[in-house]
């Protein structure tokens, strides 16, 4: 039959006509977006504040941490006269950030990991479905959004005992899903609502069942959300101080962030204000890093849903 | 690579496994919260292996059709059937069939090879034979440099092609395709349209195409289906469709330029038209009339340009060069009515501007006569 199709004889990759000058060009905006009018001054001033004060602020906070104490205050903005890395050797022995770390870690890994995982499982089928019983379970989620936390501390203190799960890890693993289900839902549901229900058709077509168009259809282009909610529960998990303050006694199965407000009391009462900021930069660089390394992606996860 | 020339392992790997007739019994649609059906009551029977085009304006329910056969749709009322099994209530998986999405749907995020071969891995076919297949579909479809691309990379027609390939992979019972062409510039899609209908001849599958491109409908299907408000109106030979419309809607629809619509009115045996000679109906013509009104239709090469003071008055008002041919679009008067009549201009030798008066005489025995009332075809 020779099926000829038309458009391979015609698009087969052709050399380019021009050759590059090799200097890039930077292209003129269009004219809209040229355009100054003095409320776009006015709000461009505002962002470069607000970033320069940030990064005034960081570069404070890690020059000070690399000071002798007497030189944080005597000299807040200089370079430190002589580099103190051992300002961070005694944040990290002076409190045994050490196992307060690996905690951290492995607890706000697995609880974020955890939140995401069953959040999708949840959120997918609630984009979707239009049922009456479907919105109420939206709005239950929702709702969870507005609960503060201080308000249901003691009722969880007490369910927890209940399951003799205070004190432990795990128990706080329980609290940081439940606490942090909501908004995962909100978010991801809202993610997914913005993803086309015409490749689902193509899907059951190719006779996926419902399962396998999540796996192996929906979840992929759904990476942009799941990596926005897993940065963003991350965040907030590895920061999270007044339930592992509440529920958390032993010294062992301290968290970062509630180490460091130990830390804190001891630096403060012996005035070893580098080592104080050793230690708030032990807590703030990892998710510096992760920010730097995922923040791409958060950024198309939350301009997704305006583009397509 | 064709079929012809292929070797008999390779060609086993992508001939249908068995083709099945399609019968629409009385399938009616309506969407939530509406009162009027997207389809309504359809009807139609389509054989194992023709090609059968639906077509109709935008919002006649065509996609509705094709979405109801592949289960994407629910059936308020009558029935779909595949070969002898009543699919109404089947899932799609069940149904067997392919189908190629207006916008593609490709998967964005798989490439060229694993979008084509997606159903054979869903459906576990081992690894070695969807690689065979894929490679023997994408071959035949020219796609075999950029099996490793995703969609995102392609051109339009190559998305096109993928879009093909994912369905011919499956050697379905039936292949459905909503408007494939939509999206490709007027040359690609001349050449698509053609390759799509020898394609589906070499492979015999049942295939049922809609468009709202009239032309499309013409080249390309074994039968015509004609929708309009959700209401089959005709299905016939795409020569039958044009040579007999059933009623005016087909008949203005089917052909460009458009058939014009004159009012008539029986005047004893006659259909008469203003300022032309009388028209005569037949006994037949006569008795299937409900009323007074006849409609005669006039195409292109019905009528014919005479000088001004003869025939039906008209003015000349745009002049249609299409190179090889050319129409005039003629404003006719007629007696309370004016409409616009197009000429075809057979030897491209009239010399005659716009606003120029013009006389326009209509052959009887090429026009279509129509009931006032009903708008339905009067017997021949
Ligand atoms: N998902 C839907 N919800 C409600 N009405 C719809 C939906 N899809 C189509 N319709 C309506 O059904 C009718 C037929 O639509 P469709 O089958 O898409 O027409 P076509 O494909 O011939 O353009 C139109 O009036 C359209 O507005
Ligand atoms: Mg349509």
């Amino acid at each position: 039959m020779a099926v000829q199709f038309a458009d391979q004889r015609t698009s087969e990759p052709r050399p380019r006509p021009r050759g590059g000058t090799g200097r890039l060009r930077r292209g003129t905006p269009a004219p809209l977006a040229r355009r100054r009018t003095p409320l776009r001054m006015l709000g461009m001033a505002a962002v470069w504040l607000w970033v320069l004060f940030n990064l005034a602020i960081f570069v404070w906070m890690l020059l000070s941490s690399l000071k002798s104490d007497g030189e944080v205050f005597a000299d807040p903005w200089g370079l430190p006269n002589v580099w103190r890395f051992d300002n961070y050797v005694r944040a990290w022995e002076g409190s045994d950030l050490g196992t307060a770390t690996l905690n951290s870690v492995f607890l706000v890994a697995a609880a974020s990991v955890f939140t995401v995982a069953i959040g999708a499982l949840a959120a997918y089928p609630l984009s979707r479905l239009q049922s009456r019983s479907s919105n109420v379970t939206l709005m239950y989620f929702v709702l969870g959004m507005g609960v503060p936390l201080q308000s249901i501390v003691v009722p969880a203190y007490i369910a927890m005992a209940g399951l003799n799960m205070t004190n432990t890890l795990g128990g706080l693993f329980l609290l940081y899903v439940g606490f942090s289900l909501p908004f995962t839902v909100f978010l991801l549901t809202g993610f997914f609502r913005t993803l086309p229900t015409r490749l689902e058709e193509a899907a059951a077509l190719d006779g996926c069942s419902a399962f396998r168009t999540f796996r192996s259809v929906m979840l992929p282009l759904a990476r942009p959300g799941i990596v926005t909610a897993l940065l963003l529960n991350v965040v907030s998990l590895w920061n999270e101080t007044l339930l592992a303050l509440i529920f958390i006694i032993d010294d062992g199965r301290q968290t970062l962030a509630l180490a460091i407000l130990g830390f804190y009391g001891t630096m403060l009462y012996n005035s070893a204000w580098g080592a104080l900021f050793a230690g708030v930069c032990i807590v703030v660089l990892p998710m510096l890093l992760l920010y730097l390394w995922l923040g791409k992606n958060i950024m198309d996860g939350m301009t997704l849903g305006a583009t397509k | 690579m064709s079929i012809d020339n292929m070797t008999d392992e390779v060609a086993a790997l992508i001939e249908p496994t068995g083709v099945d007739a399609v019968s629409f019994r009385g399938a009616t649609r309506y969407y939530p919260k509406s009162d009027v059906a997207a389809l309504d009551g359809f009807d139609l029977e389509v054989s194992a292996g023709e090609f059968m085009v639906l077509v109709g304006p935008s919002g006649s329910g065509k996609s509705t059709a094709l979405r109801m056969l592949a289960g994407l749709e629910g059936v308020d009322a009558g029935s779909i059937h595949i070969g002898d099994v009543d699919v109404t209530h089947l899932p799609p998986i069940q149904r067997d069939i392919a189908m190629v999405f207006q916008d593609y749907a490709l998967y964005p995020h798989m490439t060229v090879a694993e979008n084509i071969g997606f159903h054979l891995k869903v459906a576990k076919v081992s690894r070695a034979e969807i690689t065979a297949r894929v490679n023997v579909t994408a071959e035949m479809l020219g796609l075999t440099p950029y099996l490793g691309r995703r969609p995102a990379a392609l051109s339009g027609g190559q998305r096109q092609r993928v879009a093909m390939g994912r369905a011919i992979i499956r050697r379905p019972k039936v292949f459905l395709m909503d408007e494939p062409l939509s999206n490709l510039d007027a040359k690609l899609r001349t050449q698509t349209r053609n390759e799509i209908a020898r394609l589906q001849r070499d492979l015999g599958i049942t295939t049922i195409y809609v468009t709202h491109d009239q032309v499309e409908a013409m080249t390309m299907g074994d039968r015509v289906a004609v929708l309009r408000d959700g209401a089959l109106q005709q299905c016939d030979r795409p020569k039958r469709l044009y040579q007999r419309p059933a009623n005016t809607f087909v008949a203005t629809f089917m052909g460009t330029p458009s058939m014009a619509l004159l009012d008539a009115h029986l005047d004893g045996e006659a259909a008469a038209l203003p300022g032309h000679a009388p028209i005569a109906l037949t006994r037949e013509q006569r008795a299937a009339l409900t009323g007074g009104h006849v409609i005669v239709g006039v195409r292109p090469d019905a009528v014919s340009v005479v000088p001004a003071g003869q025939g039906i008055p008209g003015t000349v008002e745009v002049i249609e060069e299409l190179g090889n041919e050319s129409f005039l679009y003629v404003r006719a008067e007629l007696a309370g009515q004016s409409a616009t009549i197009a000429v075809q201009d057979r030897d491209g030798v009239m010399e005659i501007a716009p606003g120029a008066m013009v006389g326009l005489r209509v052959s009887p025995d090429m026009v279509h006569l129509f009931d006032g009332g009903t708008g339905l075809r009067l017997p021949d």
